[in-house]
């Protein structure tokens, strides 16, 4: 699949819910998403604020510097929005069906929500993908120990969110 | 024991400190260079990432101390550590020796050959690994006498790999490592004033002692307009979430800015050098044709064994063997610094850059039959490069707030002060960041004559312009 696509399809749908669609979001709902479709197009590292893929930001500064995608910035930084030329290019290239789903079902869910929020269901989310972790107290702990700002109730209320969101998606599907 | 370092003066160590430094991972440490092939360039380029690893430890133990001294009493609450001088000490080492063994895991020639390390792990992984085999005995034996498991140093340089951590300890842990790897870190201040330093340019070089003067402790929580409605009990339980960042007091703004535009100055002039390049793309082409594999080995022992020297025997063996033809012309070029000429360059990246890459190595190799795709033409871009400028999440504190900030620190306060703009991000008060450009640089080079490179120039122009056009190739 083009890995641009991909970010384009994100960049569309986090604006069409009126997402503040900052760097953050466009990260964490692409980690999401490629988790939602078991698919590792872009390889995430876990950074300070949450999984990060290096190659990702280059790609989207690579699609803003290629006149695809708008970067601006106002007091909360910076966020992004589709140029004609990103919007005419998405429609001829649209993403797999399951991509584009996962991609809209995210940004349904989060985009309004603050970088905070989106940092720890992601970090849950990367937590069961790359740790040993068979049960939910065992991701939670393992959360806890990451991103230690955290109290274990809301770790616990981001895993039930988590949980909710994967199986929505499986039943869609 | 003291040091007597080129950039910072004497750097004093521990009993434990010394005995690290003297193990054999970090005395290999001497023998890497810091700017991998930067000395074809900059002769006086072949400082080690062993003098950095000490000078790192003496700027992350001031960071340290500023913050101690700065926030008294609030310093234990904020890192939510006992209020005693034993666990001050105690986080301290931790801190201290993180920073001297960080760059254990480097390859040969540093960030040059990092492409090549086994299984794509990074050098922070095998750093753990190597900890983890080779450094033991001494944490066991002596470091932890002063409280400092090797886990908790591990924890600084590589959480995902650590799994044996205090869950006490994880808070003051996670805020440690921020002085270690950063926004403003440890690190980086290092090593831009010490590769100004011996290169002997100025870029690098900015007021770091007045930076590490201003650094104080920011509450931060998100403050982004959401109206997020899908899940508003978690909004509601992420209210009481307020994370301690390190930050800068007003007065450090230019200092500040001074550590991102000799980040943004170095890159440009030295670590992106396009000279530089070609040789680091030559040595990583050569690389891959002589190691097992065309990585370095798995093993941590046999790992350990690599540094420039080898590297530096490899080439050499090479040049004088001619065995095989691909390592032998790479081993003469770099022997006889004889290397493939710049041909062209240009600001902004075609989208498809291996279509790109593909049909510049043909076009090129049709045109002249001269040229070898395998060794005499080379694509480059920044993301080739390990090491690049980021876009920077620094937040600064009015002088007068940032003490008060931290003694009265509570979600509608934090919130308060970020909207009144009493805590700002740093692309507020800078317009002088705000206009840096993203560095997206497009250079192909060929071994060819220099009457040959207007032509070889057209080419790739030609390509260039078709994949960038409305409605082109890049789409």
């Amino acid at each position: 699949m083009d890995k641009f696509v991909m970010i384009l399809q994100a960049i569309e749908e986090l604006n069409k819910v009126g997402s503040w669609s900052g760097n953050t979001h466009i990260q964490k709902t692409i980690e999401l998403a490629q988790s939602l479709v078991e698919e590792d197009i872009y390889a995430f590292t876990l950074h300070h604020y949450g999984p990060f893929s290096f190659e990702l930001r280059e790609d989207l500064d690579a699609l803003v510097g290629a006149g695809f995608v708008k970067k601006q910035t106002d007091e909360y930084g910076y966020h992004y929005t589709l140029t004609e030329k990103g919007r005419k290019y998405l429609e001829k290239n649209k993403p797999d069906e399951n991509v584009r789903t996962a991609i809209a079902r995210i940004s349904e869910r989060f985009g309004k929500s603050s970088t905070l929020i989106l940092e720890l269901i992601s970090t849950i989310d990367y937590v069961t993908k790359k740790f040993d972790a068979k049960t939910d107290e065992e991701v939670a702990k393992i959360v806890k120990r990451l991103k230690p700002h955290f109290d274990e109730k809301t770790i616990v209320h981001g895993i039930k969110i988590w949980k909710e969101m994967k199986t929505s998606f499986n039943f869609r599907k | 024991m003291e040091i007597r370092d080129p950039v910072h003066g004497f750097v004093h160590l521990s009993d434990t400190e010394r005995e690290i430094l003297d193990s054999f991972p970090m005395q290999r440490l001497r023998n890497i260079k810091q700017l991998g092939m930067s000395h074809y360039v900059y002769p006086g380029s072949t400082h080690t990432r062993f003098e950095h690893s000490i000078g790192t430890m003496y700027v992350s133990t001031q960071m340290f101390n500023v913050l101690e001294r700065k926030h008294g009493k609030q310093f234990s609450r904020i890192f939510s550590i006992k209020d005693d001088e034993y666990s001050h000490r105690r986080f301290r080492a931790i801190l201290r020796i993180a920073s001297l063994v960080h760059d254990i895991g480097h390859a040969p020639f540093s960030h040059a050959t990092e492409g090549l390390l086994p299984e794509n792990k990074t050098h922070e992984e095998i750093t753990i690994e190597i900890l983890r085999n080779e450094l033991e005995e001494i944490f066991s034996k002596k470091a932890s006498r002063l409280g400092v498991r090797l886990e908790d140093v591990a924890f600084l340089i590589s959480p995902e790999s650590v799994t044996e951590v205090d869950e006490e300890d994880a808070k003051a842990l996670h805020l440690l490592r921020t002085i270690l790897s950063g926004e403003i870190d440890a690190d980086r201040i290092d090593y831009l004033n010490r590769d100004s330093h011996h290169i002997g340019v100025i870029y690098g070089k900015f007021d770091y002692m007045r930076l590490i003067e201003t650094l104080t402790i920011v509450p931060y929580t998100d403050v982004f307009p959401s109206g997020d409605i899908s899940n508003t009990e978690l909004a509601e339980l992420i209210t009481q979430t307020i994370e301690p960042r390190i930050g800068v007091e007003a007065g450090g703004i230019h200092t500040v800015e001074g550590l991102i535009l000799a980040r943004y100055f170095m890159f440009l002039q030295v670590y992106f050098h396009p000279v530089r390049r070609i040789y680091d793309l030559m040595l990583i082409e050569f690389l891959k044709e002589v190691l097992p594999n065309g990585t370095y080995p798995k093993n941590v022992n046999e790992y350990l064994d690599y540094d420039d020297i080898k590297i530096i025997n490899l080439i050499k063996e090479q040049y004088a063997s001619k065995d095989c033809k691909k390592a032998y012309t790479i081993a003469k070029r770099l022997v006889e610094r004889d290397h493939p000429r710049l041909v062209f360059e240009r600001k902004g990246m075609p989208l498809k850059i291996e279509e790109f890459e593909k049909e510049i190595t043909e076009k090129l190799s049709e045109k002249f039959d001269n040229l070898d795709p395998e060794v005499d033409i080379y694509v480059d871009t920044p993301r080739k490069a390990s090491f690049k400028p980021e876009e920077s999440e620094i937040y600064i504190v009015r002088d007068e707030v940032s003490e008060e900030l931290v003694e009265k620190w509570d979600y509608t306060r934090t919130i308060q002060e970020l909207k009144n703009g009493r805590i700002q991000h740093i692309r507020k008060h800078s317009e002088l960041l705000e206009s840096l450009p993203n560095i997206e640089i497009l250079r192909v080079y060929a071994k060819l004559p220099k009457v040959e490179v207007l032509s070889a120039e057209r080419i790739c122009d030609k390509i260039y312009k078709e994949f960038h056009a409305e409605g082109g190739r890049d789409g």
